[in-house]
């Protein structure tokens, strides 16, 4: 069974019954390497869809899970659970835990998800109060200011509100786990969660490969957030120095979140600053920096040692059209067509409002590939993704939902013809100027496609 | 109109009738003439040879093999007889290789055999013995085939989708047609011609209904005796485990009753 992995968390979701029989099928070792090839901070089991599990069922799941976190120090457990599953299994583990449990994906997403909103009201309680305690610091050390209820009374009388207005805390248990670097995307910001001792191992740990190739998607903002880190080393620093002063190029700005004096001295963080590495106690306090965050959704040139199309790009066309058809017409229900195919510059109508995904491609092939869409046929490609009326945000977020499957399938269609090629994650521009700076006077191949007359255009150039 | 939505009608409109051989037998059991149906069988050998292996699936417990026809009507009667022929019917569309689900018609009939079993053990707890209500368990593996015909040529991308989202093969369908697997499975279903009882109650199991009636409290069992089913490693692996979405809350009532059915083998 794959996992769904969203904002650097992976999920499974098995339905019906766990036990000793089945749960070694829920994550087959080609979903154990799948899962350790996106690098999640966290990977958990949800149990809302299950009626029925045992200890047994759930003690294979965890070696599973374990096999996973010794391999990229990601946080395991289970979630989406009631409190009579939280009980059953707090007593099948007899209240001490090495993997950590979440109540629902809202609670999930306060500790793995750098983009919540650190002003929500959140309600922490727990019959345990060591685990109260642990729940509440880490949240703390997260940005958040969560209200810790002092006992059981405190906690009824403000849980309505809470739960209105806000989210409560009650049936979690956090473990502790140690991380590795891992990066996900919000609001095209790239951040990298770094964790424990910084020191020159971290040259091993860091995907220098595909860092450069966030940067050649035109990426321009970076965070290091150390939050989790208890100190840093001149090695460690100096890594991260060069890779800020190495990203000038691109014109990126790189930002350090969960900085104190503990944890980076003086000197070092002098030496950062002067690798033009902006410094932040808190993610609140970086997230508040209204200017940093326009930098992230900034376009701008990104520099090309060579803009003219290779023939490799060129011989290899078809596949990206193709896939990308392919999937428009079953997710939209609208038969495609391609209507032209030219070698020219990435125009867009002025009068028009246009959604604009782009992701590179790299190994055997280097390349860019973006993804023009209208409002109208993106709804109607992404409405497995979407609610109804939905948002600007929302829409950005599906239509990098839908590039992440355009991008995955390419990538196995050139596998079918011995190709190995990498693929980054999906850039979303912010708005049509966004896109046009970051296209300048690049020259590709723009294919008009139409879909019973509403037109996606591909742009495919070095 | 969206291109599923013509691949559903075509597919509807390519079900093989039932056979004259199989319609004469379901006739003859409604009538309660077991030799007539018996004979009406044995006119048919690939139905007869079905519905013999069926019966000597080791779930079924007979300690010798029957091998011929005209026993199996004898031992079984003919509510349960109704009941294996039913399950023939799915036999008519199974494909000829499976690619959304890892599966091959042995175990497809090794699932079917244990559904209706368990079926059978759950009606007599809760002493309920209509024919019609008996055989609508043997046609529910026959969603499973819709939802691969419908999904054959796109797996691949429908898998990409389903690492983005937790949905369902159920709710693509429906988010891309307005139809769900079983609505598709009904359309089959008055194909076939199959009784208002049965219908009624696939509808009360694919649209969640609750009420007072009996059919409302079968339905909540027989969801909950599917992913009993396809919870098993097996299925697991075939992919089968979210063909459509387990509703926890709608089981609730049945669900300790239904582990002591079960488990007290």
């Amino acid at each position: 069974m794959r996992p769904v992995i969203k904002k650097s968390t992976a999920i499974f979701h098995p339905q019906g019954f766990l036990d000793g029989l089945n749960a070694s099928v829920i994550i087959e070792p080609s979903d154990t390497s799948f899962t350790v090839s996106k690098k999640p901070k966290a990977v958990f089991v949800s149990l809302k869809k299950v009626i029925f599990f045992n200890k047994k069922g759930l003690s294979i799941l965890l070696d599973n899970l374990k096999i996973i976190q010794d391999k990229i120090h990601c946080n395991i457990g289970f979630c989406e659970f009631d409190k009579k599953k939280y009980e059953t299994i707090l007593s099948m583990f007899d209240e001490s835990l090495d993997f950590s449990l979440f109540e629902n994906l809202k609670v999930m997403s306060l500790f793995f998800d750098e983009s919540s909103d650190s002003e929500q009201k959140i309600l922490v309680y727990n019959d345990n109060s060591d685990q109260k305690n642990q729940l509440a610091i880490e949240l703390y050390e997260m940005g958040y200011k969560p209200y810790v209820a002092k006992d059981y009374a405190d906690f009824k009388e403000k849980e309505d509100e809470y739960t209105k207005y806000g989210i409560v805390v009650r049936y979690s248990y956090i473990a502790n786990a140690e991380h590795n670097v891992n990066v996900h995307i919000k609001h095209n910001t790239v951040f990298y969660n770094l964790n424990d001792f910084i020191d020159s191992t971290i040259a091993n740990k860091f995907d220098l490969v595909y860092h450069n190739n966030l940067l050649r998607v035109g990426f321009k903002l970076f965070v290091f957030d150390v939050t989790n880190v208890s100190s840093m080393n001149i090695h460690g620093v100096n890594f991260l120095a060069k890779l800020s002063t190495a990203g000038a190029e691109y014109g990126t700005t790189f930002c350090m979140v969960g900085v104190d004096d503990k944890k980076l001295s003086l000197p070092l963080k002098n030496d950062l600053e002067d690798a033009g590495i902006l410094l932040y106690k808190t993610m609140e306090e970086f997230m508040g920096e209204e200017e940093i965050q326009k930098e992230a959704l900034s376009g701008g040139k990104v520099p090309q040692k060579s803009k003219k199309l290779t023939k490799n790009i060129i011989s290899n066309i078809n596949t990206f059209v193709d896939t990308t058809m392919h999937i428009t017409q079953m997710l939209s229900q609208r038969k495609g067509h391609k209507k032209s195919v030219k070698v020219d510059k990435l125009v867009l109508d002025n009068d028009k409002d246009f959604y604009i995904a782009i992701f590179g491609v790299y190994k055997e092939l280097n390349a860019l590939f973006a993804m023009v869409f209208q409002k109208d046929l993106l709804v109607d490609t992404c409405k497995i993704f979407l609610n109804d009326n939905p948002k600007k945000e929302e829409l950005d977020d599906a239509l990098a939902e839908f590039a992440n499957i355009v991008a995955s399938k390419i990538k196995s269609n050139f596998k079918l013809f011995k190709k190995d090629i990498e693929v980054t994650l999906p850039r979303v521009f912010k708005d049509k100027k966004d896109a046009l700076e970051f296209f300048d006077d690049r020259k590709g191949v723009l294919i008009t496609l139409d879909f019973d007359g509403k037109i996606l255009e591909l742009f495919l150039c070095k | 109109m969206g291109m599923i939505k013509q691949k559903i009608e075509k597919f509807i409109s390519e079900i093989p009738p039932l056979p004259k051989s199989v319609k004469e037998c379901i006739e003859n059991l409604e009538s309660d003439d077991l030799i007539k149906a018996a004979v009406s069988a044995s006119k048919d050998p690939a139905f007869s040879h079905y519905l013999l292996s069926l019966v000597n699936k080791p779930i079924f417990g007979f300690q010798k093999e029957i091998r011929d026809i005209h026993q199996v009507f004898g031992i079984l009667g003919a509510k349960k007889a109704h009941q294996i022929v039913s399950a023939y019917y799915a036999t008519l569309i199974l494909p000829k290789k499976w690619r959304v689900f890892s599966l091959n018609n042995s175990d497809f009939q090794i699932l079917q055999s244990s559904l209706i079993y368990n079926w059978n053990r759950i009606l007599e707890y809760e002493e309920y013995g209509d024919m019609h209500i008996i055989s609508a368990v043997s046609l529910i593996p026959a969603s499973f085939v819709v939802c691969e015909k419908i999904f054959e040529e796109s797996i691949d991308e429908v898998r990409l989708l389903k690492e983005q989202k937790n949905i369902s093969y159920d709710e693509i369908l429906y988010k891309l047609s307005g139809l769900k697997i079983f609505d598709i499975f009904i359309m089959i279903c008055k194909e076939w011609e199959l009784n208002e009882k049965s219908l009624k109650l696939i509808s009360y199991l694919n649209e969640k209904i609750e009420d007072n009636s009996t059919f409302s409290k079968l339905a909540k069992y027989l969801h909950l005796l599917i992913f009993y089913e396809i919870s098993k490693p097996i299925y697991i692996e075939a992919g089968l485990n979210d063909f459509i979405e387990f509703d926890v809350e709608f089981v609730q009532e049945v669900y300790e009753n239904f582990m002591d059915i079960v488990e007290n083998k």
